[in-house]
């Protein structure tokens, strides 16, 4: 895909995401779009290698969602890759469904089990290591939150990767500066975050996490890295990035947009392309 | 002549990894004369991953999941609830192949205080989907049990004890697929025990009988999945049973017994014999601790005694 189809489609996984959310009246709609650019990138953009119909097909790159709580992005993607049929989005967290609040392995194409944060760093580079050890060319490549940072395994993960070089291992930090309910650096300051990185052993390089063009050139150079060590991907980007007043807000975690809130997101969110679909519901809009 | 259990354990991991160079060996910086042996001869299979007993099970995970069968080794206490969402979400739900050696069950680590002492740890690994606890008794129970938790390709924990054992079973070729296993038959009392506290039991067992009590003693040798039809067999044909096991009073043999008893509406007097719950503050010495909580071979000597008492006297 070029930028422009690109954007387009994160445009539109960004809609069935809002849907999704308001018909369940659940989920964590901003730290999904936080990370839009960089999955959109990865599935779109040829950062990943994968097959849909085969989801366990032995060459697939490995991705993990590290902070699981964005499982909305991931969803839409899977779903419209037809990892599984899109149907089950308008499902999300209905009981018995497929689609959880987070991400589990019933899902066709997700590796791990996520939402409690701290785990996908240490299997990412259990499965580099694994990999490597097995001359196996696939790569591994985790989404990590800035707040999941704050745990300690991260860093006991990231100690690993770096002592047996793990070239083969991409982390791509959602910077949006955000905890849960508060920014990162008024409840544990994780600052200077870049050298702590490089500290540990990592190569670090900083990018607009939101910029198709940046993000298509790192991981295109990840293909033809010379380095050893594992690589950050410090993807500084916007919480709720779409929709204004969510947009880097202490309030929007896993709150949800009711009634003029929603037409203003919608409105926003379809701003470049008003034809775009799926619509959301008006009945979500404004009640049943 | 008493034994050392992590002879018992590197010499079948040994095998194992020799025959298997998927299997990687991990540890998180606990060292044992048999693992660097092992290390002497297959440097690539085993590795210290250092002091972060999380990170070693997601990793074990990882591991596992691009092709590798795992054993992880390190203080019991520390591989089992340090990492216990790392267990859960990584490892069990997962259902990959790590093994988990834990080395010093109960209070092997006694004088060393409460953050060595391991007595809740298959309290909370029975809550693990898919987690096969094993409390192996000597060294031919340990190899066997290995060689199994290996073959299932599952997770599954190892309790072993730091203390020497003596012999119970006598050849390599028992079978231990039961879960269980009869030691001795007796009319007066059922004892179900494991690990250290088996030959203990047989012990006394053996000096009850010339007072003209005999005893039934079962090794419960796999704590989880219990195979309760076989134990409730036994259960069923006893007088009376008392569980003994050097684990907190929730969550061991005990709670597991009482529970099968009740569920089945069976009213045989039963009793259990544990540590406590709580935390063992000070220089708790292993065979002190057993003296405060009547597991050592005089007060069950005296519980054994009195139960069969109790019996007479309904």
């Amino acid at each position: 895909m070029n930028i422009p189809d690109l954007q387009r489609k994160a445009g539109e996984l960004r809609l069935q995401i809002l849907n999704a959310a308001l018909k369940a009246g659940k989920g964590h709609v901003p730290p999904a779009f936080s990370w839009m650019e960089i999955g959109v990138a990865l599935f779109y953009g040829g950062g990943l290698r994968f097959r849909p119909s085969e989801p366990n097909w032995e060459g697939r790159d490995r991705f993990i969602l590290s902070k699981g709580h964005g499982c909305l992005t991931l969803y839409a993607i899977l779903a419209d890759l037809g990892f599984f049929p899109k149907v089950e989005l308008e499902h999300f967290c209905e009981p018995g469904s497929l689609l959880a609040g987070h991400p589990d392995t019933n899902i066709p194409g997700v590796e791990a089990i996520s939402g409690s944060l701290g785990h996908g760093l240490g299997v990412s580079a259990g499965l580099a290591l694994g990999a490597k050890r097995n001359s196996q060319e696939w790569k591994v490549v985790t989404v990590l939150g800035d707040g999941e940072c704050q745990e300690g395994s991260v860093w006991e993960a990231a100690m690993f990767a770096s002592h047996h070089h793990l070239n083969n291992l991409v982390a791509v930090l959602d910077r949006n500066q955000l905890g849960a309910t508060n920014f990162t650096e008024k409840n544990l300051a994780l600052e200077p975050l870049e050298t702590k990185w490089e500290a540990f052993g990592w190569e670090v390089v900083k990018i607009d996490g939101h910029s198709f063009k940046e993000l298509h050139r790192v991981f295109s150079d990840v293909g033809h890295r010379t380095s050893t060590k594992p690589l950050l991907i410090f993807a500084q980007t916007i919480k709720g990035k779409g929709v204004s007043f969510m947009e880097g807000s202490v309030d929007w975690h896993h709150r949800l947009p009711k009634g003029g809130e929603v037409e203003e997101a919608i409105r926003q969110l379809t701003k470049a392309d008003p034809q775009m679909n799926p619509p959301v519901s008006l009945e979500l809009v404004h009640g049943p | 002549m008493a034994h050392d259990f992590r002879d018992a354990v590197f010499e079948r991991v040994l095998e194992i990894v020799a025959r298997d160079p998927r299997v990687i060996v991990l540890t998180n910086d606990m060292g044992a004369m048999g693992l660097s042996q092992i290390q002497a001869l297959y440097p690539q299979q085993v590795l210290n991953v250092g002091i972060s007993e999380q990170n070693m099970m997601s990793v074990a995970a990882g591991l596992a999941l691009s092709g590798n069968r795992i054993f992880a080794y390190g203080i019991a206490s520390h591989i089992t609830s340090r990492c216990y969402e790392q267990l859960k979400l990584d490892v069990c739900a997962l259902n990959v192949p790590v093994v988990l050696l834990g080395m010093g069950s109960g209070l092997s680590y006694g004088v060393d205080g409460p953050t060595h002492h391991s007595t809740h740890d298959c309290a909370l690994l029975q809550t693990l989907d898919g987690m096969t606890i094993y409390i192996p008794a000597d060294g031919v129970a340990t190899r066997a049990v290995i060689e199994q938790a290996y073959t299932s390709r599952a997770p599954a924990y190892i309790r072993i004890d730091k203390d020497p054992y003596e012999p119970i079973y006598s050849t390599d070729d028992h079978d231990f697929s039961l879960g269980l296993c009869t030691i001795q038959r007796g009319a007066s009392l059922c004892v179900v025990t494991n690990g250290i506290m088996l030959p203990r039991v047989c012990e006394v067992a053996k000096e009850l009988s010339m007072e003209g009590i005999e005893l039934t003693v079962v090794d419960l040798y796999r704590l989880n999945p219990c195979n309760e039809s076989l134990l409730l067999e036994v259960c069923r044909s006893a007088q009376a049973i008392v569980t003994v096991e050097e684990h907190g009073r929730t969550g061991g043999i005990g709670s597991l017994v009482g529970r099968l008893l009740s569920e089945q509406g069976l009213g045989i007097p039963f009793k259990g014999v544990s540590l406590g719950d709580d935390v063992m503050f000070g220089a708790a010495s292993r065979s002190w601790a057993h003296r405060q909580c009547g597991l050592d071979k005089e007060n069950l000597k005296s519980i054994f005694r009195q139960m069969v008492l109790t019996l007479v006297s309904i």
